[in-house]
C-alpha cells in the first residue's frame, strides 16, 4: 500500500489546517464590510452568472409561462371579484393619503419614517449549498445599497442586505435570520405591540416574533409590520399575519408565530429599500 | 485557444450549480429536502484523472476559493476540501483503471465527504443544531440523488470532452 502522504505533505496539510481554522475566525467576526478583494471577486463572479443566467432564466421562465396558462381561467374569476372591492379602497386611501398631508403640512413636519425610495434590483444567484440561505443580487453600493438595508417584494419583507460590494450585494432572507440579527417589528393594532423579529421556525415556515409584553393583546390574523425603530429599516413594511401565541419559556415574554405574506424561497424580483428621513439628515449633517 | 478549454468548462461548472438552485421550482420539495448540486466537484475529480492531481488542486483551490467568498462568506471552507479532495483523487486514480464509472462511483464518495465536513463545519461554529440523523434524510439522500442524476446524464459526455481537451493540449 503506497503511503497517502509524504512527511512533508503531512506537514503542510497541518499547516493549511492551522490557517483554514484561522480563516474561519476571521470570517466569522461580525464584519462592516467586506475586504476589497471578496468584493472584487463578488463581482466578477456575479458578471459571469449574469452573462450564464439570462438565457437559463429564459428558458425557465418559458416553463413556468406555459403552467401558469392553466390555470389562468380560474385566477381571472377571482380577480374580477377582488377588483371591485379595490376600486372603493383605493378612494379610501387616496383621502386618506391627502388628509395625512394636509396635517403634515400644519404640523410642518416633512420626513417620516414610513418615507422610502426603492432600488429595483434581480436575482443572480443563490448560494447553492444552501446552509444559508442567501441571494445575489445585481445592484450595490454604486447603486446606493448599504449594508441593513431592507429588501422586500411587493408582497412583503423577505430579507435583509448582509453585504454589498461595489455592483452586487448578498442579501440574507428572512429564513436565516439569526440571533445576531433581528429586526424590530410591531402588531398592528389598537394598540401597538412592539416586539423583535428572532427566528425562522423551520417546521412551521413561520417567523418568531418575541420580546413581547406578557400582558400584551394580541389576537390571531392581526397584521405584522416593520417599525423603522433601530437599523435603517422604513416603517410599515408589512412582514405578515398573526397565527398563534405563545407564552415563551420562562412565562416572562411572549412569542408570536408569524406566518410571512411574501413567498421566503421564490424570488426573482426584489425592491431594496431605502429610507428618505436617513438621507435628508445626512444632508443636514454635510451642510453643518 | 486550447488553453482556455479547460478553465471554460470550470466556470461553466461552478456557474451552473448557483443557477441550478435558482431555476429549480420552489415547492415543498425545495424547502424540505436540500438538493445541493455538485457539479464541480464531479468535474475535479474527472480532472483528477485526465490531467493528474496537481493541475485537479489548482483548481479546487481557485474555485474553492470563489466559491468561498462568493456564497458562503466563509473563508477556506471550501478552498481546503477541494484541495484536498483533488489531492486524494489524484492518488486514488493511480490505484484504479482510469475509466469514466470509477471517476464516477469516486466523485459520489467525494460528496459524501465534502458534504460530511462540511456538517462538521456549521455544527462546530454553531450554525446549524441538526442531529446527524436529520442531516443523512434532510440532506445527504437528496444530494447524492441529483448527482447521481447529474451524473447519468453527463458523466460520459464529460469524460469525453476532458479526453478531447487533454488530446488538443499534447498536440500542441
Amino acid at each position: 500500500m503506497p503511503q497517502l502522504f509524504g512527511n512533508k505533505r503531512l506537514i503542510f496539510l497541518l499547516v493549511s489546517i492551522v490557517i483554514l481554522v484561522m480563516l474561519i475566525g476571521f470570517s466569522l467576526r461580525s464584519r462592516e464590510e467586506l475586504t476589497w478583494p471578496e468584493q472584487f471577486v463578488k463581482d466578477t463572479v456575479g458578471f459571469v452568472q449574469l452573462l450564464f443566467g439570462k438565457p437559463a432564466q429564459q428558458v425557465a421562465g418559458f416553463f413556468e409561462n406555459v403552467s401558469d396558462l392553466r390555470r389562468t381561467y380560474k385566477e381571472n374569476e377571482l380577480l374580477k371579484a377582488r377588483l371591485e372591492e379595490y376600486a372603493a379602497l383605493e378612494t379610501e386611501v387616496e383621502a386618506l393619503r391627502q388628509e395625512n398631508e394636509r396635517l403634515r403640512a400644519l404640523l410642518d413636519k416633512k420626513e417620516s419614517l414610513r418615507d422610502f425610495v426603492s432600488i429595483q434590483a434581480t436575482v443572480i444567484g443563490r448560494n447553492p449549498d444552501r446552509w444559508r440561505e442567501t441571494i445575489i443580487i445585481n445592484k450595490g453600493e454604486q447603486h446606493g445599497v448599504k449594508k441593513d438595508m431592507a429588501v422586500i417584494t411587493p408582497a412583503g419583507l423577505v430579507g435583509k442586505v448582509q453585504h454589498a460590494s461595489q455592483f452586487t450585494s448578498t442579501v440574507q432572507l428572512l429564513s436565516a435570520l439569526d440571533q445576531n440579527n433581528r429586526i424590530s417589528a410591531y402588531i398592528q393594532g389598537k394598540e401597538n405591540v412592539f416586539g423583535l423579529i428572532e427566528g425562522y421556525d423551520e417546521k412551521r415556515r413561520e417567523l418568531l416574533l418575541g420580546e413581547i409584553p406578557i400582558d400584551a393583546k394580541v389576537e390571531k390574523r392581526q397584521k405584522v409590520l416593520t417599525s423603522g425603530l433601530g437599523g435603517v429599516f422604513p416603517k410599515g413594511l408589512p412582514i405578515g399575519e398573526v397565527t398563534e401565541i405563545k407564552p415563551d419559556q420562562y412565562g416572562l415574554t411572549k412569542v408570536v408565530y408569524v406566518k410571512p405574506f411574501a413567498n421566503l424561497y421564490d424570488i426573482d424580483d426584489v425592491m431594496i429599500v431605502k429610507r428618505t428621513i436617513d438621507a435628508a439628515l445626512q444632508e443636514k449633517e454635510e451642510a453643518k | 485557444m486550447n488553453k482556455w478549454r479547460l478553465p471554460f468548462l470550470a466556470v461553466l461548472c461552478f456557474v451552473s450549480e448557483s443557477l441550478f438552485v435558482d431555476v429549480w421550482p420552489k415547492g415543498d420539495l425545495y424547502v424540505h429536502y436540500f438538493f445541493v448540486p455538485r457539479f464541480f466537484l464531479v468535474f475535479l475529480v474527472f480532472t483528477a484523472m485526465h490531467f493528474g492531481g496537481t493541475r485537479a488542486m489548482g483548481y479546487g483551490f481557485i474555485f474553492g476559493f470563489l466559491y468561498d467568498c462568493v456564497y458562503t462568506e466563509l473563508l477556506g471552507v471550501y478552498a481546503f476540501a477541494y484541495t484536498l479532495i483533488a489531492y486524494l483523487a489524484g492518488k486514488a486514480m493511480k490505484w484504479f483503471h482510469q475509466n469514466w464509472f470509477v471517476a464516477s462511483l469516486l466523485s459520489l464518495l467525494s460528496i459524501v465527504l465534502l458534504d460530511s465536513y462540511i456538517y462538521g463545519i456549521q455544527l462546530l461554529i454553531g450554525r446549524t443544531d441538526w442531529p446527524f440523523s436529520v442531516f443523512w434524510d434532510r440532506r445527504l439522500w437528496p444530494t447524492l440523488l441529483l448527482n447521481v442524476a447529474f451524473l447519468l446524464v453527463f458523466s460520459y459526455p464529460l469524460e469525453r470532452r476532458l479526453a478531447k481537451i487533454h488530446r488538443f493540449e499534447q498536440e500542441e
